[in-house]
């Protein structure tokens, strides 16, 4: 058993504020860009609905890829460290949000749509007020898997000292040090938690308010 | 504005399919200036899809349409449907605005300053019979009926000289449209713009339109006013559709004392026991009782409430116990207006007095049966 003051006594604070700010630091990079790559490839496929079938499906096989093995196969590339961290964690957390800005935009009322032609909207006007807006809850949804699986690869980039909370896990691997390794880990933990529930709300308040939809 | 009025619209040798299905099939047509043109026929017979060549949301295999001469496949398309109001029978309110955003988008998005914005949605909200409280509030909030409102208030936003409307007010209960169909005749006085009208009720089509065209199957049977079509049906088709139509015409000059059933089963005395004006209601079938003191009428009750009132233990007089609150109509109240007020009360039952003895009654739900 573990008990507090030998938490307390075992636990370098610096260190751990340490990782943690390079966790987060990694993981805010990492969702952003997933974001960012999700909707473009979301709203891409949207518009050319032909290319969405091979698209997804290449998606599709990078998801199923052990992360290590990705991380592993990456390193005569992009070396060791954070970017090929960020890298693969943007690999893996793209899927989701771009396959639920896709049916979130696809699934979007036709008759939205229309009446917003109808009023003199254009394409781009119709995407950004009407179709964006309407598929959120759905986009949202799926940034919110995405954080779990970025918070999760973020944390084996340790394996590849990339630092963050997955380093300290790893020191504490080496110094068979448990309490290290627990404490670590209950905090990625926490944090992930953190971070959907955040998500979460963002999903709750979106979809009170589309609820007529 | 493309349009500062719309004098005319042509349509020239029409024709749209869909693989092998004529939706529209050699029409040719021409509708005038500030009149309300209609579009009635069957389910299916292209309705919409005419409509939806006007705005170009639906671009024809071939044939025109020319708006005051101008062949509208040379203007912008932007343009044009800026210059077009379009009101659909889903109503189509963007769910994620509120009213007020939903009406005045079109406004921001033509960079219109806020104060100016502000006025023009006033405006509008006072020509289509809305109240301001409702601006801040969702589409999910309002009624079927304030929802139209504020359909065809998102529509006039840019005060566009031509309105087109499919079925807009389809989707509403025979009263409320009745009601929808008197507002919208005097927003029509109002505005002085050329409107087309899609629907597939004769009687509406009667009430509204200045001039009607007859669909079917994609193409046009017969245009006229109503007089024409009732008159001179242009073939079977078209005499049916206005046959159709002898029963609503009748209904609509009926007054309440038409229709209205004899109060004999439903009048209760006030110096009545409560457990024997149960006893009478169970004898003649009824839940509902008239009270009259004096042949003078009282009040009201139902059999639900004296049911659960104490009468075992207590059995008063029934004027103890009835409601005040009833609908008492004149029997030369026209009936429309009658149902309309009890609809709007949530009333189901009225009462109706000449010189305040009850003659009759009318029970809502009994008459819609009877009507339809
Ligand atoms: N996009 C489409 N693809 C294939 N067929 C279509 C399409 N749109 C309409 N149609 C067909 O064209 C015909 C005319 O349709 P339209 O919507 O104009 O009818 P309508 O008169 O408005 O009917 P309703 O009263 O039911 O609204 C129908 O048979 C319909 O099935
Ligand atoms: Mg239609």
């Amino acid at each position: 058993m573990i008990n507090l003051s030998e938490i307390i006594n075992f636990i370098n604070f610096q260190d751990l504020i340490q990782r943690t700010s390079e966790q987060i630091y990694m993981f805010s990079i990492a969702i952003l860009l997933s974001i960012l790559f999700g909707l473009i490839i979301g709203i891409v496929l949207h518009r050319v609905q032909k290319l969405s079938n091979i698209v997804f499906n290449i998606l599709n096989i990078i998801e199923t890829l052990p992360t290590i093995a990705l991380l592993v196969l990456l390193l005569p590339f992009l070396g060791l460290g954070m970017k090929p961290t960020i890298f693969v964690s943007v690999l893996y957390a793209i899927l989701p949000i771009a396959r639920n800005c896709y049916v979130g935009l696809n699934n979007v009322e036709q008759s939205y749509i229309e009446v917003a032609r109808s009023i003199g909207l254009n394409e781009f006007e119709i995407l950004t007020k009407i179709e964006i807006p309407l598929a959120l809850p759905t986009i949202v949804s799926g940034i919110r898997i995405s954080i779990v699986f970025t918070m999760g690869v973020v944390t084996l980039g340790g394996l590849i000292a990339a630092g963050g909370l997955g380093a300290s896990i790893q020191t504490g691997v080496q110094l068979y040090d448990k309490t290290l390794i627990y404490v670590s880990a209950v905090w990625v933990g926490i944090l992930a938690l953190f971070f959907d529930a955040l998500a979460y709300l963002v999903e709750r308040f979106l979809q009170k308010r589309f609820n007529n939809v | 504005m493309i349009f500062k009025n719309v004098d005319s619209i042509e349509i020239v040798r029409l024709v749209k399919s869909y693989r092998d299905l004529m939706a529209i099939n050699d029409v040719s047509l021409k509708i005038n200036g500030k009149e309300l043109f209609v579009i009635i026929g069957p389910s299916g017979c292209g309705k919409t899809t005419l409509l939806k060549t006007i705005n170009r949301l639906i671009e024809p295999d071939s044939g025109g349409v020319f708006i005051n001469n101008n062949d509208i496949r040379n203007l912008d398309v932007v343009k044009l449907r800026k210059n077009i109001g379009y009101v659909i029978q889903q109503v189509g309110l963007f769910p994620h605005m509120n009213i007020k955003d939903n009406i005045s988008l079109i406004l921001k998005l033509e960079g219109w300053p806020r104060e100016k914005i502000d006025k023009r949605v006033k405006e509008i909200l006072k020509i289509v019979f809305l109240d301001e409280i409702y601006l801040r509030k969702f589409p999910n909030q309002l009624s079927g009926g304030q929802q139209q409102r504020v359909g065809l208030a998102r529509a006039l936003a840019l005060n566009q000289p031509l309105l087109l409307m499919d079925e807009p007010f389809g989707s509403v209960d025979p009263i409320l449209r009745r009601q929808l169909q008197d507002e919208f005749l005097q927003i029509k006085k109002v505005l002085g713009k050329t409107i087309v009208f899609v629907t597939h009720d004769i009687e509406e089509a009667f009430r509204l339109g200045d001039r009607i065209a007859v669909m079917k199957g994609g193409k046009i049977k017969q245009i006229g006013e109503a007089n024409d079509l009732i008159l001179n049906p242009a073939d079977s088709f078209v005499l049916n559709l206005v046959e159709s139509d002898k029963k609503y015409k009748h209904i609509s000059n009926l007054k309440v004392r038409d229709v209205m059933i004899p109060v004999k089963n439903y009048m209760i005395d006030s110096q009545a026991k409560i457990s024997d004006s149960i006893k009478f209601m169970l004898k003649n079938n009824t839940e509902f009782g008239i009270i009259v003191k004096k042949d003078k009428f009282l009040g009201t009750t139902d059999l639900k409430t004296l049911l659960n009132s104490n009468f075992i233990k207590n059995d008063q007089k029934i004027e103890n116990l009835y409601n005040k609150e009833t609908l008492k109509f004149s029997p030369e109240k026209p009936l429309y207006d009658a149902l309309a007020e009890m609809k709007k009360s949530n009333i189901s039952i009225a009462v109706i007095l000449e010189r305040d003895v009850p003659i009759g009654t009318i029970l809502s739900s009994e008459i819609l049966n009877r009507l339809i």
